[in-house]
Order: structure tokens, then C-alpha cells, then sequence
């Protein structure tokens, strides 16, 4: 007979049952991504950049003599997500490059002092992406034609295309409907919840009217969905509590559209999640919740 | 039946109470010895009355305390006493226990009545609970004449009856509240009479609605409907830990270290209540209680009522054993105790035996922390679980302390929903027990 601390019961959702639920919640996204885009442009990306980094991390793994966790399907969200945010046609060998990175560099190396990751590594490797290979990462191409940014096209399509997702961009982020209901799925399974994606929505839309743009039009363009659901929600660069959420999904929002909206630069979102999760850290020590029979909050001295 | 709504974001615990919320209260037949620990309660141990080879009666003391903060034990069985020596305790260690051979005959002692109770002052009602050993029956064991007599000066003005019963698998305190409302509403008369209190709220979850109708039922018939409210409280594993039940009921809460009575409360579980009221009615001390004995590895699972000092392996005897028992537990699955040896003896806070399959208890192997948060989340407390652990486990146990440590009362939901199977509650207990250890 066992003789252990209580509790003695647990509940069935797991770490590794959550991440393979999180890629099935991405799997209709990537595969509309594969089929407006086309196999040839998107899929040798999609599995160059998973392909580079579950090899990156199974292998940093081995050489630190930590248990191999490859299958326990985080390094998988972080490259579909990676990939799902990469233009098509994108050289495959860069794809890969993204995929090593973010897993055998950011997310082994780059980490708080509590071992885990600080950034999220999706948005560093496509950040670095951007930086190092401008001009491929950055044009994408629709039926052979090539434009620099979603933004910058010609004549604007219809809402509902926007919607549905016929229109340039990164092979996951296009199609709102879709991304919505992989999100909705999320949030009804209690994996996500929805103050993230709803501070990070209403950023966007504050920012827009602030800007004295259209709204609808920037929430359904660049990757806002995409981002306010699967990417600001990881747990693990993302702050813990309820207030400290609205404010970092808010703040990342803010930043990210201002980027967009304003600079050359095309891919906000990553940057600005990037600069966000530098600030979770202290969110989480700073935002804390009221302790039941306290007045103050929860002072965290030091971590 | 007033209803309160759920505020809070916890996850539904699978119940599995299916075999045994519908299971009327069956007597379980008496073992040939029973073992009667000396302290079944928080407090001082008893010295023993008797000696070997001494009679006793059902009822007899065997066992006493001077100190204020102590519940006497008396015999369960009629025999002879064999010994009076030691028996594991189902918290840990060892403890003084009398021993007793059980004669089969039941004889009970001569019970002692407070004569005239209607007209009797508070003193001698405590000193009726305090005679009848009644101590808290819930899991903590706290002496219940101790916590009926708050210090001078404190206005109690609300008494409340806890049959919120969260634990999964467990029903005896639901059984209890509806086999015995009467005695329920009962006791919860003496004890306002007691503390002085006008009003009594009995908190039901609202799913045992047959508990709660017969709670309700029970006090018209007594004609104290008009200061005795059944309310039904959301079906929250957490929202019957005293703390959570304060807040939701009055909007108070208990300051950190503090207790009920500092702000105008004092609660009591159900099945205590009906002891209470034994004791004052009847004279009787507590010397049997019903328990919740479940779990895949039990052949006939229910509610029985068990003599005090049983050992765990005589009731799962009768109840029969199927299968490989994973572990056998003390109480309900999300606070109770681990038991290594089957010697134990039932004592008064037990409030079941489970004996679970490891399909049932599903323990797996922890994996690293992702900072999912889950487990700040369903703090019902609102503390940061992730982080008194992070701190705990990195020799800082003094930060988790700033972080209020002390103010978790272990109730396991930050451990139950962890997706990384972290023992939360483990670290954290161990977190406490080296800041105290290094106070001493």
C-alpha cells in the first residue's frame, strides 16, 4: 500500500494531454493555411520548422542529461505555432533554422530562475527571422503574385474574406473563423481562459479607434486572432493571475498594433509579445491576488 | 431553501458518491477488542480511569483530561479491559490506547441527564458535552465544549451547521444530516442557547435537496423555523471549509491564525451537532459515528455505523476487499491520511475508510512546472500555489512565509488540478514544518 501526502486523487488533464489538445485546437487553422496556400508553399515549411526543433530539443536535452521530453508535445505548440506563423513559400532551411532556435535555444537557455522559459520561443525565433532574413520572411505571395505586407495590398478585400481567410499573410493566421473556433474550443475545455484573449482583442480595437482606423479591419488582419488566442495564452511566459492577464493582454495588444499599424516592420505581434513576456516576471510579482483575510495583497519579497 | 450561487472558479471534483449517498446507515457488527486511543481530539492526551482487568459498560470513562482543552473517551463495547498500552494512530505514531475485550453482551452504563436541560444555564450544558467526550468530527477533532465557550467579550451571532460534506466518496454527514435532521436541528437549538447566538444557518450542498427538505421539515417541527434557515450552498468541494463557508454565508472573513468566533461565529459540523445533542438529551457519550467506508476496492460500499476503537482491517473485513488496493485513507480523498498499518482504530474525526485502486487515485510522475496557473486559479484563498512551491523547493521557505504560507489550510485543489502532477500540498507542508521545526 501507498502512503503519501493527500491528495490522493487527481484529475485526468494532463501536461501532455493539454499540449496535444492545444495542436488539435490549431489543426483546422494550419490545414485551410495548406490548402489556400497550396502543399508546395506551406507544408516543407510546416515540417522544417517542427522537424528543426523537436531535433533541437531532443537533442539539447540529451547533451544536459535532462529527460527527453519530445513527446510530452510542447516543443510540437511551439512549432506549429512557429510555422502557422511563417509566410508561405518561406525557404524551408530558414523554417528549420526558426525551429532549432526556439526550442534548443530560447527555450532551454533563455529562462527565469526558476528554470522556466522567459520568452516565449515561437515569437523570439520569429522575430529573429524577421531580422535576419527580411526580405524573404517578410514577402508573402498569393497565386505567384508577391507583396511586402498584408497590409500593404492593393485593394482591400471584403470582410468576409478577411473572415473566412482568403487573403495574403502567414500560413495560420489568415482565417479568423477557423482560429476562432480552435480558441472557443480551448476555452470551453477550461485549458485557456478568456481574459487573455479578450484584454488582447479589446487592445486592438482601442488602439485602431485610437489611430483613427477601422477596427473590424485590423482585428481580422496580421495574426491579432491567432495571437490573442494560441500565442499570448502560453501559461508559461504569460502572467498567473486574473488582473495581471487584462493588463499584459492589453499592454502586448497595444504594442503590436502601434507596430503594425505605424512601422515597416511586419510582424508586431511577435515583437510585441516578446517584450511582453520580459515583463511577466515582474507582473507576477507585483499583481498578486488578496489572501482571504487580509486587506493587502500578497506581498512577494522576493523570488 | 435559500440558494447561494457559486463564485468562484473551481473545478467539479468527480463526486463518486454514487454508492453511497443513496445507502441507509447500516450498524456494522462489533469487533472482539477494540482499541480506544487517549487523544482522538486537538489537545491535551487522556490519562486512563481504568486499569487492566477492570469491567466497563458502554459509556464508562476510560479516559480523562485537567486540561480545559481535552475530550474525555469512553468505552464503546462492554467487557473487560485488557490492557492499557498503546495502538497506532491513524494520524501517525503511537498513542496511549485502552484495550477492550468486547463481551458481546452491549451493556451500557448508567447515563447521567442534565436534569431540567430547558432550564439549565450554559455551564452545565458544556459540562454535559464536556462529559460525553464530544470533540469535532469532521477531520480536525477540535473538543466541542472548548469551542462553544469563546473568550469574554465575543457577540457570536451566528451559529452555523456545516453539512457541506465536499469531500468525494464521502456521505456520512449527508446520511446523518437526513437519517437524524431532528437531532440535527437539535443540537443546533443548545448550541445558540449556548454561545448566546439568534440565528442559525444549516448549509447544505444543493444537490442533498433530500437532506435539506428534511432539515427544513425537522425545525417547523421544533417551531424554530424562524431562526433556523437551511441554505443551500454550491456544490464547490472547497465551499465547506469553515473559512470559504464564513465568507459565503456572511461576507466575513476569518483573519490569518484567527478563528470563527472573532467574527461572531462558531460552526459546527453536522454529525457533531447530533452528538451534542445526545449528549444534553440523553446523557449519551460519543462512542460510535457513522462512517463512509468506498473506493473500487470495497465489496459492499455504505454508511455504517462503527464503534470507536474499531480497527480498519475488522471493517473492511465485513465490508469485503476486491481487487489491489492502491492505498487505504483515513477520511476523503482530497484531506485524508494515507494509512500504512490496518491496526488503526477508528477514532471520532474519522470520517470514512476509502480503499482506493491506483486507477482511482491516478498518481503519475511529475513533470516540470509550466506556470499554467490552474493552481492560483482554484486557490480558494487566493494564494499563488506555483510560487510557494518555486520558493519552498529552492530553501527560501521564509519568502513563502511573506507570501502566506500559514494561511493554507491544505484543502489539495491547486495539487488536484496540476497538469504537471506536482505534490503541491506535500512541498507546502513540508515548507511549514521546517519554518516551525526551525522556531522550536
Amino acid at each position: 500500500m501507498i502512503v503519501s501526502a493527500s491528495p490522493h486523487v487527481r484529475r485526468s488533464l494532463g501536461k501532455k494531454r493539454v499540449m496535444w489538445e492545444v495542436i488539435a485546437s490549431l489543426l483546422p487553422a494550419a490545414i485551410f493555411g495548406v490548402w489556400y496556400f497550396g502543399p508546395a508553399a506551406t507544408l516543407p515549411q510546416l515540417s522544417a520548422s517542427i522537424g528543426g526543433a523537436v531535433i533541437a530539443q531532443g537533442f539539447v536535452e540529451r547533451l544536459r542529461h535532462h529527460p527527453v521530453t519530445v513527446m510530452d508535445g510542447a516543443p510540437w505548440v511551439t512549432v506549429v505555432i512557429l510555422g502557422m506563423s511563417l509566410p508561405p513559400g518561406l525557404n524551408p532551411l530558414i523554417a528549420l533554422a526558426g525551429g532549432a532556435i526556439a526550442t534548443g535555444v530560447v527555450k532551454a537557455f533563455i529562462t527565469t530562475s526558476t528554470g522556466r522559459s522567459l520568452l516565449n520561443p515561437a515569437m523570439v525565433a520569429r522575430v529573429l527571422i524577421v531580422s535576419e532574413f527580411l526580405v524573404p520572411a517578410t514577402t508573402f505571395t498569393v497565386d505567384g503574385v508577391s507583396t511586402a505586407t498584408p497590409l500593404a495590398s492593393g485593394s482591400p478585400p471584403s470582410y468576409l474574406d478577411l473572415f473566412l481567410g482568403m487573403r495574403i499573410g502567414s500560413i495560420g493566421e489568415t482565417t479568423a473563423v477557423l482560429l476562432l473556433v480552435g480558441g472557443g474550443y480551448l476555452l470551453w475545455r477550461g485549458i485557456i481562459r478568456w481574459h487573455l484573449p479578450v484584454a488582447y482583442l479589446v487592445g486592438v480595437v482601442a488602439t485602431s479607434l485610437l489611430l483613427g482606423r477601422d477596427p473590424f479591419f485590423d482585428l481580422l488582419t496580421g495574426a491579432s486572432i491567432l495571437t490573442a488566442f494560441f500565442i499570448i495564452t502560453d501559461p508559461t511566459t504569460s502572467p498567473a493571475t486574473v488582473p495581471g492577464r487584462v493588463g499584459f493582454g492589453f499592454a502586448t495588444a497595444t504594442i503590436a498594433t502601434f507596430i503594425r499599424i505605424t512601422t515597416l516592420f511586419p510582424t508586431g505581434e511577435a515583437l510585441a509579445v516578446v517584450m511582453g513576456n520580459f515583463a511577466t516576471p515582474f507582473i507576477d510579482r507585483v499583481v498578486t491576488n488578496r489572501v482571504y483575510g487580509t486587506r493587502r495583497r500578497a506581498g512577494r519579497a522576493s523570488a | 431553501m435559500k440558494l447561494v450561487r457559486r463564485h468562484r472558479n473551481v473545478p467539479a471534483l468527480e463526486a463518486r458518491k454514487e454508492a453511497t449517498a443513496g445507502a441507509a446507515t447500516e450498524p456494522l457488527s462489533a469487533p472482539d477488542v477494540v482499541a480506544i486511543p487517549l487523544r482522538q481530539h486537538i489537545g491535551e492526551t487522556c490519562e486512563p480511569t481504568v486499569r487492566a482487568g477492570d469491567r466497563v459498560r458502554i459509556g464508562d470513562l476510560i479516559g480523562e483530561s485537567p486540561a480545559v482543552v481535552s475530550a474525555n473517551v469512553h468505552a464503546s463495547v462492554s467487557g473487560r479491559v485488557r490492557d492499557v498500552g498503546a495502538c497506532p494512530h491513524p494520524l501517525g505514531g503511537d498513542i496511549g490506547a485502552v484495550v477492550i475485550e468486547n463481551d458481546g453482551n452491549d451493556e451500557w452504563t448508567d447515563l447521567y441527564v442534565v436534569p431540567d436541560p430547558e432550564g439549565a444555564g450554559s455551564d452545565a450544558l458544556r459540562a454535559a458535552i464536556r462529559r460525553a467526550g464530544v470533540s469535532g468530527m469532521a477531520g480536525a477533532g477540535f473538543p466541542a465544549a472548548v469551542k462553544l465557550d469563546p473568550p469574554a467579550g465575543s457577540v457570536i451571532d451566528t451559529v452555523i451547521i456545516n453539512a457541506m460534506e465536499g469531500e468525494p466518496y464521502l456521505s456520512a454527514d449527508h446520511r446523518t444530516a437526513l437519517e437524524h435532521a431532528d437531532a440535527v436541528v437539535d443540537g443546533a437549538r443548545w448550541i445558540m442557547r449556548i454561545v448566546g447566538a439568534p440565528y442559525t444557518v444549516i448549509a447544505v450542498e444543493s444537490d442533498k435537496t433530500d437532506a435539506a427538505t428534511a432539515l427544513e421539515r425537522a425545525a417547523e417541527a421544533a417551531g424554530v423555523s424562524s431562526v433556523l434557515e437551511v441554505r443551500l450552498m454550491p456544490r464547490d468541494y472547497a465551499a465547506g471549509a469553515e473559512k470559504i463557508l464564513v465568507q459565503s454565508i456572511l461576507g466575513r472573513e476569518i483573519p490569518g491564525g484567527g478563528f470563527p468566533h472573532d467574527v461572531g461565529v462558531v460552526s459546527q459540523n453536522v454529525s457533531t451537532a447530533v452528538a451534542i445533542s445526545q449528549a444534553i438529551r440523553l446523557g449519551r457519550p460519543l462512542t460510535e459515528r457513522v462512517i463512509t467506508v468506498a473506493g473500487e476496492g470495497v465489496q459492499r460500499p455504505g454508511n455504517y455505523l462503527v464503534r470507536i476503537g474499531t480497527s480498519f482491517d475488522h471493517v473492511l473485513e465485513q465490508v469485503g476487499t476486491i481487487g489491489d488496493i492502491d492505498r487505504v485513507i483515513m477520511g476523503g480523498p482530497m484531506m485524508g491520511i494515507a494509512q500504512g498499518d490496518l491496526s488503526v482504530p477508528v477514532i471520532k474525526p474519522t470520517t470514512g475508510i476509502l480503499a482506493l485502486s491506483s486507477t482511482e487515485s491516478r498518481r503519475v510522475p511529475e513533470v516540470a512546472c509550466i506556470h499554467c496557473a490552474w493552481c492560483v486559479e482554484v486557490c480558494p484563498i487566493g494564494l499563488m500555489p506555483f510560487f510557494l512551491v518555486d520558493v519552498i523547493r529552492s530553501g527560501e521557505p521564509l519568502t513563502a512565509e511573506a507570501s502566506h504560507l500559514f494561511d493554507c489550510f491544505e484543502c489539495g485543489l491547486c495539487d488536484y488540478v496540476c497538469p504537471s502532477n506536482i505534490p503541491l500540498v506535500e512541498v507546502i507542508r513540508s515548507g511549514k514544518s521546517t519554518i516551525s521545526e526551525s522556531r522550536r
